[in-house]
Protein backbone atom coordinates (compact mmCIF):
# COMPACT_ATOMS: atom_id res chain seq x y z
CA UNK A 1 0.00 0.00 0.00
CA UNK A 2 2.74 2.31 0.78
CA UNK A 3 4.60 1.29 -2.25
CA UNK A 4 1.43 2.18 -4.12
CA UNK A 5 1.67 5.44 -2.86
CA UNK A 6 5.04 6.18 -3.20
CA UNK A 7 5.48 4.95 -6.80
CA UNK A 8 2.06 7.12 -7.37
CA UNK A 9 3.93 10.32 -5.59
CA UNK A 10 6.93 9.57 -7.61
CA UNK A 11 5.01 9.64 -10.80
CA UNK A 12 2.58 12.76 -9.98
CA UNK A 13 5.96 14.64 -8.93
CA UNK A 14 7.43 14.11 -12.71
CA UNK A 15 4.98 14.44 -13.94
CA UNK A 16 4.38 17.98 -13.18
CA UNK A 17 8.04 18.38 -13.28
CA UNK A 18 7.73 17.68 -16.82
CA UNK A 19 4.33 19.71 -17.41
CA UNK A 20 6.40 22.51 -15.50
CA UNK A 21 9.21 21.96 -17.73
CA UNK A 22 7.24 22.12 -20.87
CA UNK A 23 5.36 25.18 -19.80
CA UNK A 24 8.39 27.14 -19.18
CA UNK A 25 10.58 26.09 -21.82
CA UNK A 26 7.69 26.40 -24.27
CA UNK A 27 9.07 29.86 -25.36
CA UNK A 28 12.90 28.41 -25.69
CA UNK A 29 12.10 25.15 -26.98
CA UNK A 30 13.74 24.45 -30.77
CA UNK A 31 16.41 26.80 -29.48
CA UNK A 32 17.49 25.20 -25.67
CA UNK A 33 17.52 21.80 -28.12
CA UNK A 34 20.20 23.41 -30.66
CA UNK A 35 21.67 24.62 -28.01
CA UNK A 36 21.99 20.85 -25.94
CA UNK A 37 22.17 18.85 -28.78
CA UNK A 38 26.06 18.63 -28.93
CA UNK A 39 25.40 16.31 -26.44
CA UNK A 40 22.99 13.99 -27.90
CA UNK A 41 23.18 14.20 -31.44
CA UNK A 42 26.42 12.93 -32.40
CA UNK A 43 25.39 9.13 -31.70
CA UNK A 44 21.69 9.45 -33.70
CA UNK A 45 23.99 11.32 -36.45
CA UNK A 46 25.99 7.97 -36.52
CA UNK A 47 23.54 5.79 -37.10
CA UNK A 48 21.82 8.11 -39.52
CA UNK A 49 24.77 8.36 -41.23
CA UNK A 50 25.78 4.37 -40.94
CA UNK A 51 21.88 3.90 -42.49
CA UNK A 52 22.15 6.27 -45.15
CA UNK A 53 24.96 4.06 -46.46
CA UNK A 54 23.12 1.31 -46.21
CA UNK A 55 20.61 3.16 -48.28
CA UNK A 56 22.84 3.82 -50.74
CA UNK A 57 24.95 0.57 -50.66
CA UNK A 58 21.44 -1.36 -51.25
CA UNK A 59 19.85 1.71 -54.39
CA UNK A 60 23.48 0.39 -56.24
CA UNK A 61 23.27 -3.19 -55.77
CA UNK A 62 19.93 -2.67 -57.11
CA UNK A 63 21.10 -0.39 -60.30
CA UNK A 64 23.61 -3.19 -60.63
CA UNK A 65 21.11 -5.57 -60.54
CA UNK A 66 19.26 -3.55 -63.23
CA UNK A 67 22.50 -3.63 -65.18
CA UNK A 68 22.92 -7.01 -65.31
CA UNK A 69 19.06 -7.64 -66.33
CA UNK A 70 19.63 -5.41 -69.19
CA UNK A 71 23.06 -6.72 -69.92
CA UNK A 72 21.45 -10.28 -70.14
CA UNK A 73 18.75 -9.06 -72.29
CA UNK A 74 21.18 -7.09 -74.87
CA UNK A 75 23.10 -10.09 -74.68
CA UNK A 76 20.22 -12.35 -75.94
CA UNK A 77 19.33 -9.97 -78.22
CA UNK A 78 22.77 -9.96 -79.64
CA UNK A 79 22.43 -13.75 -79.79
CA UNK A 80 19.29 -13.58 -81.94
CA UNK A 81 20.46 -10.50 -84.37
CA UNK A 82 23.54 -12.92 -84.79
CA UNK A 83 21.96 -15.77 -85.24
CA UNK A 84 19.07 -14.08 -87.96
CA UNK A 85 22.17 -12.63 -89.46
CA UNK A 86 23.78 -16.28 -90.26
CA UNK A 87 20.30 -17.40 -91.63
CA UNK A 88 20.37 -14.06 -93.90
CA UNK A 89 23.94 -14.63 -95.02
CA UNK A 90 23.50 -18.41 -96.08
CA UNK A 91 20.28 -17.35 -97.80
CA UNK A 92 22.36 -14.39 -99.85
CA UNK A 93 24.99 -17.26 -100.47
CA UNK A 94 22.30 -19.68 -101.79
CA UNK A 95 20.95 -16.89 -103.61
CA UNK A 96 23.97 -15.82 -105.20
CA UNK A 97 24.79 -19.17 -106.36
CA UNK A 98 21.32 -19.65 -107.51
CA UNK A 99 21.77 -15.98 -110.05
CA UNK A 100 25.52 -17.66 -110.88
CA UNK A 101 23.93 -20.94 -111.96
CA UNK A 102 20.94 -19.05 -113.87
CA UNK A 103 23.70 -16.55 -115.49
CA UNK A 104 25.46 -19.28 -116.54
CA UNK A 105 23.63 -22.66 -116.74
CA UNK A 106 20.09 -21.21 -118.77
CA UNK A 107 17.66 -22.71 -119.31
CA UNK A 108 16.38 -21.45 -115.82
CA UNK A 109 16.19 -22.75 -112.11
CA UNK A 110 13.37 -24.48 -110.75
CA UNK A 111 14.40 -24.67 -107.62
CA UNK A 112 17.54 -24.39 -104.91
CA UNK A 113 16.86 -27.74 -102.97
CA UNK A 114 18.67 -29.02 -100.21
CA UNK A 115 20.55 -32.28 -100.37
CA UNK A 116 19.10 -34.28 -97.02
CA UNK A 117 20.53 -37.72 -98.05
CA UNK A 118 22.74 -39.64 -100.02
CA UNK A 119 23.48 -43.40 -101.39
CA UNK A 120 26.44 -44.73 -99.96
CA UNK A 121 26.30 -47.77 -100.66
CA UNK A 122 29.32 -47.52 -103.49
CA UNK A 123 27.56 -49.78 -105.65
CA UNK A 124 25.21 -46.28 -106.71
CA UNK A 125 25.75 -42.34 -106.34
CA UNK A 126 22.64 -40.87 -105.50
CA UNK A 127 21.44 -38.05 -103.96
CA UNK A 128 18.40 -36.95 -101.87
CA UNK A 129 16.60 -33.78 -102.03
CA UNK A 130 14.37 -32.18 -99.95
CA UNK A 131 11.78 -31.11 -102.28
CA UNK A 132 9.41 -32.91 -104.23
CA UNK A 133 6.74 -32.89 -106.73
CA UNK A 134 4.70 -30.51 -104.66
CA UNK A 135 7.69 -28.00 -105.44
CA UNK A 136 7.49 -28.14 -108.96
CA UNK A 137 10.32 -30.63 -109.31
CA UNK A 138 10.12 -33.50 -112.31
CA UNK A 139 11.43 -36.48 -113.40
CA UNK A 140 14.48 -35.63 -115.93
CA UNK A 141 15.09 -32.27 -114.67
CA UNK A 142 19.02 -31.75 -114.70
CA UNK A 143 20.09 -31.17 -111.13
CA UNK A 144 23.58 -28.90 -111.26
CA UNK A 145 25.56 -26.79 -108.55
CA UNK A 146 28.03 -23.66 -109.41
CA UNK A 147 31.26 -26.11 -109.57
CA UNK A 148 29.59 -27.92 -112.47
CA UNK A 149 26.72 -30.63 -113.42
CA UNK A 150 25.61 -33.09 -110.32
CA UNK A 151 23.05 -35.36 -112.19
CA UNK A 152 19.01 -36.11 -113.09
CA UNK A 153 16.20 -36.32 -110.68
CA UNK A 154 15.08 -40.26 -111.69
CA UNK A 155 12.50 -40.25 -108.97
CA UNK A 156 9.99 -37.59 -107.42
CA UNK A 157 7.51 -38.09 -104.38
CA UNK A 158 6.13 -35.55 -103.17
CA UNK A 159 8.15 -34.18 -100.81
CA UNK A 160 11.33 -35.91 -101.96
CA UNK A 161 13.52 -36.57 -105.06
CA UNK A 162 16.21 -38.56 -105.89
CA UNK A 163 18.99 -37.80 -108.07
CA UNK A 164 21.12 -39.71 -110.41
CA UNK A 165 24.46 -38.18 -110.14
CA UNK A 166 26.86 -38.43 -112.81
CA UNK A 167 29.12 -40.89 -110.60
CA UNK A 168 26.35 -43.43 -111.06
CA UNK A 169 26.89 -46.40 -112.81
CA UNK A 170 23.41 -45.96 -115.16
CA UNK A 171 24.06 -42.34 -115.76
CA UNK A 172 24.77 -41.62 -119.20
CA UNK A 173 26.22 -37.83 -119.95
CA UNK A 174 26.64 -36.27 -123.14
CA UNK A 175 29.79 -34.78 -122.73
CA UNK A 176 32.22 -32.55 -125.57
CA UNK A 177 35.45 -30.60 -125.28
CA UNK A 178 35.75 -27.37 -123.92
CA UNK A 179 38.19 -26.02 -126.66
CA UNK A 180 38.34 -28.89 -129.15
CA UNK A 181 34.93 -29.94 -131.37
CA UNK A 182 33.74 -33.89 -130.87
CA UNK A 183 31.50 -35.76 -128.75
CA UNK A 184 31.60 -38.28 -126.51
CA UNK A 185 29.36 -40.26 -123.50
CA UNK A 186 30.79 -40.25 -119.77
CA UNK A 187 29.16 -43.18 -117.42
CA UNK A 188 29.67 -42.92 -113.65
CA UNK A 189 32.49 -45.51 -112.20
CA UNK A 190 32.01 -45.33 -108.56
CA UNK A 191 33.45 -43.91 -106.67
CA UNK A 192 35.02 -41.35 -107.54
CA UNK A 193 35.59 -41.28 -111.67
CA UNK A 194 33.73 -40.54 -114.85
CA UNK A 195 34.75 -42.60 -117.89
CA UNK A 196 33.89 -40.81 -121.61
CA UNK A 197 34.51 -42.34 -124.71
CA UNK A 198 34.93 -40.20 -127.88
CA UNK A 199 35.82 -41.81 -131.00
CA UNK A 200 39.60 -41.94 -131.63
CA UNK A 201 39.90 -38.14 -133.99
CA UNK A 202 38.70 -36.18 -131.19
CA UNK A 203 41.42 -33.93 -129.65
CA UNK A 204 41.14 -34.59 -125.88
CA UNK A 205 44.09 -34.11 -123.21
CA UNK A 206 44.44 -34.80 -119.93
CA UNK A 207 43.73 -31.26 -117.60
CA UNK A 208 40.90 -30.65 -120.80
CA UNK A 209 37.30 -29.59 -119.37
CA UNK A 210 34.79 -31.62 -120.41
CA UNK A 211 31.18 -29.71 -120.48
CA UNK A 212 27.86 -31.43 -121.38
CA UNK A 213 26.83 -31.77 -124.55
CA UNK A 214 23.12 -31.42 -126.11
CA UNK A 215 23.33 -34.75 -128.48
CA UNK A 216 21.34 -36.66 -125.62
CA UNK A 217 19.39 -34.33 -125.00
CA UNK A 218 19.26 -34.10 -121.05
CA UNK A 219 20.90 -31.76 -120.14
CA UNK A 220 21.79 -28.15 -121.03
CA UNK A 221 24.80 -27.65 -123.18
CA UNK A 222 28.01 -26.11 -121.68
CA UNK A 223 27.74 -27.10 -118.02
CA UNK A 224 31.00 -27.82 -117.06
CA UNK A 225 31.21 -32.01 -115.87
CA UNK A 226 35.13 -33.13 -115.05
CA UNK A 227 38.54 -32.55 -115.83
CA UNK A 228 40.24 -35.48 -117.91
CA UNK A 229 42.91 -37.10 -115.94
CA UNK A 230 44.17 -39.77 -118.29
CA UNK A 231 43.37 -41.38 -121.67
CA UNK A 232 43.65 -44.58 -123.05
CA UNK A 233 43.00 -46.36 -126.75
CA UNK A 234 40.67 -49.00 -126.41
CA UNK A 235 39.05 -51.57 -128.90
CA UNK A 236 42.25 -51.78 -130.44
CA UNK A 237 42.26 -48.34 -131.21
CA UNK A 238 38.78 -47.38 -132.06
CA UNK A 239 37.94 -45.57 -129.32
CA UNK A 240 39.58 -42.64 -127.01
CA UNK A 241 38.54 -44.18 -123.17
CA UNK A 242 39.31 -41.10 -120.89
CA UNK A 243 38.98 -40.88 -116.82
CA UNK A 244 37.23 -37.76 -115.89
CA UNK A 245 37.45 -36.52 -111.53
CA UNK A 246 33.94 -34.60 -111.68
CA UNK A 247 34.04 -30.88 -110.59
CA UNK A 248 31.63 -31.49 -107.90
CA UNK A 249 32.44 -32.68 -104.98
CA UNK A 250 28.96 -34.84 -104.06
CA UNK A 251 29.83 -35.58 -100.50
CA UNK A 252 30.31 -31.98 -100.13
CA UNK A 253 27.27 -30.56 -101.32
CA UNK A 254 24.48 -29.29 -99.32
CA UNK A 255 22.38 -27.90 -101.89
CA UNK A 256 21.97 -28.14 -105.32
CA UNK A 257 20.20 -26.21 -108.42
CA UNK A 258 17.65 -28.23 -110.21
CA UNK A 259 16.97 -27.24 -113.71
CA UNK A 260 14.00 -26.65 -116.07
CA UNK A 261 14.21 -29.63 -118.19
CA UNK A 262 15.11 -29.40 -122.11
CA UNK B 1 21.90 0.54 -18.56
CA UNK B 2 24.40 3.53 -20.14
CA UNK B 3 25.78 1.06 -23.09
CA UNK B 4 22.14 0.03 -24.12
CA UNK B 5 21.10 3.84 -24.33
CA UNK B 6 23.95 4.92 -26.33
CA UNK B 7 22.92 1.62 -28.54
CA UNK B 8 19.43 3.30 -28.71
CA UNK B 9 20.19 6.38 -29.52
CA UNK B 10 22.51 5.22 -32.51
CA UNK B 11 19.44 2.46 -33.93
CA UNK B 12 17.35 5.23 -33.50
CA UNK B 13 19.72 7.17 -35.72
CA UNK B 14 19.82 3.95 -37.97
CA UNK B 15 16.21 3.35 -38.52
CA UNK B 16 15.53 7.02 -39.20
CA UNK B 17 17.21 6.86 -42.24
CA UNK B 18 16.15 3.67 -43.30
CA UNK B 19 12.29 3.84 -42.27
CA UNK B 20 10.58 4.81 -45.33
CA UNK B 21 8.96 8.68 -44.98
CA UNK B 22 5.29 8.81 -43.51
CA UNK B 23 5.10 6.20 -41.67
CA UNK B 24 5.31 5.73 -38.14
CA UNK B 25 8.37 4.11 -36.69
CA UNK B 26 8.55 2.15 -33.67
CA UNK B 27 9.67 3.82 -30.78
CA UNK B 28 12.70 2.35 -29.70
CA UNK B 29 12.80 4.71 -26.10
CA UNK B 30 9.66 3.15 -25.06
CA UNK B 31 11.06 -0.12 -24.99
CA UNK B 32 14.61 1.27 -23.54
CA UNK B 33 11.96 2.22 -20.85
CA UNK B 34 10.15 -0.27 -20.67
CA UNK B 35 13.12 -2.49 -20.34
CA UNK B 36 14.34 -0.68 -17.47
CA UNK B 37 11.06 -0.78 -16.07
CA UNK B 38 11.33 -4.63 -16.12
CA UNK B 39 14.97 -4.62 -14.63
CA UNK B 40 14.84 -1.36 -12.02
CA UNK B 41 12.38 -0.81 -8.98
CA UNK B 42 9.63 1.90 -9.81
CA UNK B 43 12.08 4.76 -7.44
CA UNK B 44 14.61 4.20 -10.51
CA UNK B 45 12.84 3.21 -13.70
CA UNK B 46 10.19 6.03 -13.08
CA UNK B 47 13.25 8.63 -13.32
CA UNK B 48 14.92 7.05 -16.13
CA UNK B 49 11.85 7.02 -18.40
CA UNK B 50 11.22 10.80 -17.76
CA UNK B 51 15.25 11.26 -18.69
CA UNK B 52 14.61 8.96 -22.02
CA UNK B 53 11.79 11.29 -23.15
CA UNK B 54 13.82 14.48 -21.89
CA UNK B 55 16.30 13.15 -24.12
CA UNK B 56 13.83 11.90 -26.81
CA UNK B 57 12.69 15.81 -26.58
CA UNK B 58 15.80 16.92 -27.07
CA UNK B 59 16.70 14.75 -29.96
CA UNK B 60 13.63 15.71 -31.62
CA UNK B 61 14.30 19.38 -31.25
CA UNK B 62 10.65 19.76 -29.67
CA UNK B 63 9.16 20.58 -26.13
CA UNK B 64 10.86 19.73 -23.47
CA UNK B 65 9.15 17.50 -21.40
CA UNK B 66 6.25 16.05 -24.31
CA UNK B 67 7.93 12.38 -24.25
CA UNK B 68 9.24 12.87 -21.11
CA UNK B 69 5.99 12.88 -19.90
CA UNK B 70 4.71 10.19 -22.37
CA UNK B 71 7.52 7.66 -21.21
CA UNK B 72 6.75 8.46 -17.70
CA UNK B 73 3.24 7.49 -17.95
CA UNK B 74 4.15 4.54 -20.16
CA UNK B 75 6.66 3.41 -17.52
CA UNK B 76 4.20 3.91 -14.31
CA UNK B 77 1.22 2.08 -16.13
CA UNK B 78 3.61 -1.08 -16.66
CA UNK B 79 4.79 -0.84 -13.21
CA UNK B 80 0.76 -0.52 -12.47
CA UNK B 81 0.01 -3.71 -14.96
CA UNK B 82 3.06 -5.93 -14.02
CA UNK B 83 2.59 -6.11 -10.27
CA UNK B 84 -1.20 -8.07 -11.45
CA UNK B 85 0.33 -10.41 -14.44
CA UNK B 86 2.52 -12.74 -14.19
CA UNK B 87 5.76 -12.01 -14.99
CA UNK B 88 7.74 -13.10 -18.13
CA UNK B 89 4.74 -14.59 -19.66
CA UNK B 90 3.78 -13.40 -22.97
CA UNK B 91 0.09 -12.09 -22.61
CA UNK B 92 1.18 -10.53 -19.66
CA UNK B 93 3.77 -9.00 -21.58
CA UNK B 94 1.50 -8.19 -24.61
CA UNK B 95 -1.25 -6.81 -22.22
CA UNK B 96 1.63 -4.68 -20.30
CA UNK B 97 3.00 -3.45 -23.39
CA UNK B 98 -0.88 -2.59 -24.45
CA UNK B 99 -1.38 -0.78 -21.86
CA UNK B 100 2.18 1.34 -21.11
CA UNK B 101 1.68 2.23 -25.16
CA UNK B 102 -1.59 3.60 -24.47
CA UNK B 103 -0.64 5.65 -21.55
CA UNK B 104 2.51 7.23 -23.48
CA UNK B 105 0.07 8.81 -25.69
CA UNK B 106 -2.60 9.59 -22.88
CA UNK B 107 0.67 11.25 -21.56
CA UNK B 108 1.10 13.30 -24.73
CA UNK B 109 -2.10 14.35 -25.29
CA UNK B 110 -2.56 15.37 -21.66
CA UNK B 111 0.66 17.38 -22.46
CA UNK B 112 -1.22 18.93 -25.63
CA UNK B 113 -3.95 19.57 -23.62
CA UNK B 114 -2.05 21.39 -20.87
CA UNK B 115 -0.15 23.90 -23.71
CA UNK B 116 -3.42 23.96 -25.32
CA UNK B 117 -1.11 22.44 -28.23
CA UNK B 118 -2.90 22.17 -31.58
CA UNK B 119 -2.67 18.52 -32.26
CA UNK B 120 -1.14 16.69 -35.39
CA UNK B 121 -3.56 14.88 -37.27
CA UNK B 122 -2.88 11.59 -36.70
CA UNK B 123 -4.85 8.35 -37.67
CA UNK B 124 -5.71 5.45 -35.74
CA UNK B 125 -3.89 3.56 -38.33
CA UNK B 126 -0.94 5.59 -37.45
CA UNK B 127 -1.25 4.91 -33.98
CA UNK B 128 -1.82 1.21 -34.34
CA UNK B 129 1.30 0.84 -36.65
CA UNK B 130 3.28 2.57 -34.66
CA UNK B 131 2.24 -0.30 -32.14
CA UNK B 132 2.85 -2.86 -34.00
CA UNK B 133 6.35 -1.96 -35.25
CA UNK B 134 7.57 -1.41 -31.50
CA UNK B 135 6.51 -4.50 -29.76
CA UNK B 136 8.16 -6.44 -32.19
CA UNK B 137 11.19 -4.74 -31.09
CA UNK B 138 10.24 -5.52 -27.00
CA UNK B 139 9.77 -9.02 -27.60
CA UNK B 140 13.40 -9.37 -29.36
CA UNK B 141 14.81 -7.24 -26.81
CA UNK B 142 12.70 -9.49 -23.94
CA UNK B 143 14.45 -12.07 -25.10
CA UNK B 144 17.73 -11.16 -25.94
CA UNK B 145 18.73 -9.18 -23.09
CA UNK B 146 18.83 -10.50 -19.29
CA UNK B 147 15.97 -10.63 -17.19
CA UNK B 148 17.46 -9.50 -13.70
CA UNK B 149 15.14 -9.89 -10.64
CA UNK B 150 13.88 -6.64 -9.66
CA UNK B 151 14.82 -5.76 -6.35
Amino acid sequence: MREVALRRGIFLLLLALGLAMAALTRPLAPRLALTLSPLTAPLPALGHRLGQNLRAASAILLNRQDLYGENRSLKARIAQLESENRRLRLEVERLSRALKVRASQAPGVVAVAPVVGEDLSGLYRRLILGLGERDGLRVGMPVTAPEGLVGLIVEVEERRALVRTLLDPESQVGVRPEKAPGRGVARGVPPDHLVAEFPPTVQVAPGDLLLTGAPLGLFPDGIPVGRVERLERVQGGLKLRAWVKPLVELSLLEEVIVLRPL
Amino acid sequence: MGILLLFTLVLSGFLGALWPQGLMAPDLFLVLALLYARSLPYYLGLPWAFFLGLVQDLLGYGLLGLHAVGLLSASYAFYAASRRLAPGETPGILFSFLWAFLAKWAGYFLVAYWLRLVLPSLLPLDLLLEGLFTLPLLLLAWRLLPSPRRP
